[in-house]
């Protein structure tokens, strides 16, 4: 039994967008080609700017979208060609949590009913108390009460319903939660409580996590090891004190240098990129961060980066990095 | 009054009044906004930031929201009392505003030097051309790309971080004042955020224009801002400059924001969350509004609202826990509810 939980290799997601007539058909590349693997227990951070892929990948990875090339595989077994119906066993072991608390849960059903429904799906209970008990231990892990079980959804607070998320998502005991972007509509002093309470029950129930968010501070607070995207590719992979304390691609050094710091007293150096991002319809040849790079060379217009590792387990897509370039250096 | 405040709100209540009852969305609020300074309003959702600006612009009518009590001073004249008509004068001329959402505040079917130019024509009497020239100029003063060509361009032509270039101009080009921000940077990625952060803080230096920055981020406050008030419920509960609230915070709310912020290179700590959540405006606790959510709560609390307490130069808190020992201001909230 190896440790690698989930293993993605060169996947590909495309949109087909209206093309340009007869023939030729014309792709929007959400995710261009991305590898990498998340082991047990761990807890791996995908970052990045919108319209970067990030959530596409997260998707992707438990075939909520049509995978148009590459791998997946969970626990060693391909499940790319998966159909809708062999997908089921898949999802009791990979659940998700979404972004949007108001939006993913179903305004009709009670909270009850919410929770119990991947229960009901996969036939996992014995009779109607069993339901019931699990449905109740489910709510009082996630910090809620007996009570709030016959409510309905409007009646809860945005950092609440992302608790009854997470409780929907733990019904089935999956070993992989793909959480995207959980946070990021709640105010601080609750993002705090549900960035807690996932750190909580990670170790609680050994679970491990895809944790798909646009704040760097709070994907390096919940990550094991970190993924930075650029427009449907990784441009830097690694563990996250690396990626954190010694950042190599020019886009991570920039990213990091614009997060604003909560000290007046803080004085830093800001690298500012010029410009934003560029569509992911029609992409920079080569690599694809030249236009906005502040290092930019000649051969970055036109030759793709390939993947250097430049530390154990750190992985950086830049010519700079090149291994032949470094050794010129020396 | 020999002061150095362009503005000052003090004692501010807005209400609305709605069908299932009155909803005290700020029930009071006093800050100041020296000239030439950016104090930052910071709070949560439903703290009553944004109401607070939108009375400051007048810009209640048409909502079932009403100024109840309180005076907004510009340049020391009361501007809540103003005429509709005088109140419009000022809007765009000495404070204007910048918006969250720069995808929605823009007019859709309007080309971009038009709107800039708009702003010009309703306060200075100079003809389209002019205006048009003066739109230009402030464009361009944004760093907005191709300036020519987009003046005759469309909002949906543009990305976020453009659209919100525009919206500065808009506000500048008439040399306001005051410039209030509502959360300018919430809707745009970091970088693009990082550019917005730097043009203002620029413009600011160039025009010598105040500004009341709104946000809930404690990050971009500590960049901009040299004073900050940060509000909960609908009140200011704790002011002053940026480098003491953030070194020394006294209120127990302000401690529990900036507890719970997960800053870059300290991962692994725990983060120390605020336990609850926020009142419903309806059913809000007597005594101190925090009281419910507070660590070191206690009857007292529960029962009386604190006013204001002197800590250090300018620098206020809202709470019990500041009394003792401490210096009472001349201002204690009247028990209005």
């Amino acid at each position: 039994m190896s440790d690698t939980l989930l293993r993605v290799e060169d996947l590909k997601i495309y949109y087909p967008v209206a093309g340009s007539g007869f023939g030729k058909k014309e792709f929007v590349k959400a995710v261009d080609g991305v590898t990498f693997e998340v082991k047990k227990g761990e807890v791996f951070g995908i970052v990045g700017e919108s319209g970067c892929g990030k959530s596409t990948l997260g998707r992707g990875v438990c075939k909520l979208e049509n995978l148009t090339s590459g791998h997946v595989y969970l626990d060693g077994e391909d499940i790319t060609e998966y159909n809708d119906r062999r997908m089921r066993s898949v999802r009791k072991k990979v659940q998700m949590v979404f972004q949007d608390p108001y939006m993913s849960l179903n305004p009709r059903m009670s909270v009850f009913d919410i929770i119990a429904e991947p229960l009901l799906a996969h036939h996992l209970y014995q009779d109607k108390a069993d339901l019931e008990k699990k449905v109740l231990d489910l709510l009082h892990r996630v910090g809620l009460d007996d009570y709030h079980a016959n409510r309905y959804p409007h009646e809860f607070s945005g950092g609440q319903r992302q608790r009854i998320g997470i409780a929907r998502a733990l019904a089935v005991e999956p070993s992989l939660i793909i959480a995207d972007e959980p946070v990021s509509a709640l105010d601080v002093s609750i993002q705090a409580q549900v960035l807690n309470l996932l750190n909580e029950l990670k170790h609680d129930l050994d679970l491990t996590y895809i944790f798909v968010a646009h704040d760097l501070s709070v994907v390096e607070y919940i990550s094991d090891r970190v993924g930075v995207m650029y427009l449907g590719n990784f441009v830097e992979v690694g563990e996250k004190e690396k990626i954190y304390s010694n950042p190599m691609h020019p886009y991570t050094q920039a990213l990091l240098s614009a997060v604003p710091v909560p000290d007046p007293t803080a004085k830093r150096e800001r690298i500012l990129l010029e410009g934003s991002i560029p569509s992911a319809h029609k992409p920079p040849t080569g690599c694809k961060f030249h236009t906005r790079c502040p290092k930019c060379m000649e051969c970055c217009k036109t030759q793709a980066p390939e993947r250097y590792e430049v530390d154990d387990g750190h992985y950086v897509y830049c010519h700079l990095y090149d291994k032949e370039r470094r050794e010129q250096q020396k | 009054m020999a002061t150095d405040n362009v503005l000052e709100i003090k004692n501010l209540h807005t209400y609305f009044y709605t069908d299932g009852g009155v909803i005290k969305a700020v029930d009071g609020v006093d800050v100041e906004l020296r000239r030439g300074a950016t104090l930052g309003i910071v709070g949560e959702s439903g703290s009553g930031k944004s109401v607070t600006s939108l009375s400051v612009m007048g810009l209640l009518t048409g909502t079932k929201g009403k100024i109840a009590d309180g005076e907004i001073l510009l340049d020391g004249d009361d501007i809540v009392k103003l005429t509709k008509e005088q109140q419009r004068k000022l809007r765009g001329s000495k404070i204007s505003m910048i918006f969250q959402e720069p995808m929605t505040s823009l007019n859709p079917v309007m080309k971009i030097g038009d709107q800039v130019a708009e702003c010009v024509l309703q306060h200075e009497k100079i003809s389209k051309k002019e205006a048009l020239k003066k739109a230009e100029d402030m464009l361009r003063k944004t760093g907005v790309p191709r300036v020519e060509h987009m003046m005759k361009e469309y909002p949906f032509q543009l990305s976020g971080g453009q659209r919100q270039r525009v919206m500065i101009a808009m506000a500048l080009v008439c040399k306001p004042e005051i410039l209030i921000a509502d959360e300018p940077t919430t809707a745009l990625d970091v970088t693009i955020q990082a550019q917005i952060l730097d043009l203002m803080n620029q413009l600011k230096k160039e025009t010598g224009t105040s500004i009341l920055f709104i946000t809930h981020d404690l990050g971009v406050v500590a960049e901009v801002c040299d004073d900050v008030a940060v509000m909960y419920c609908g009140r200011v509960v704790e002011r002053g400059d940026v480098k003491t609230i953030f070194a020394n915070p006294s209120h127990p709310y302000t401690k529990g924001l900036l507890g719970s912020i997960p800053r870059l290179g300290d991962a692994g700590k725990e983060l120390k969350s605020i336990p609850g959540n926020v009142p419903n405006p309806k059913y809000m606790p007597k005594g101190c509004k925090f009281a419910p959510r507070c660590p070191y709560a206690s009857e007292k609390c529960r029962e009386a609202e604190p006013g204001f307490f002197q800590i250090g130069e300018g620098h206020i808190s809202r709470c019990w826990l500041c009394e003792s020992g401490q210096l009472k201001t001349d201002h204690v909230e009247k028990a209005g509810d």
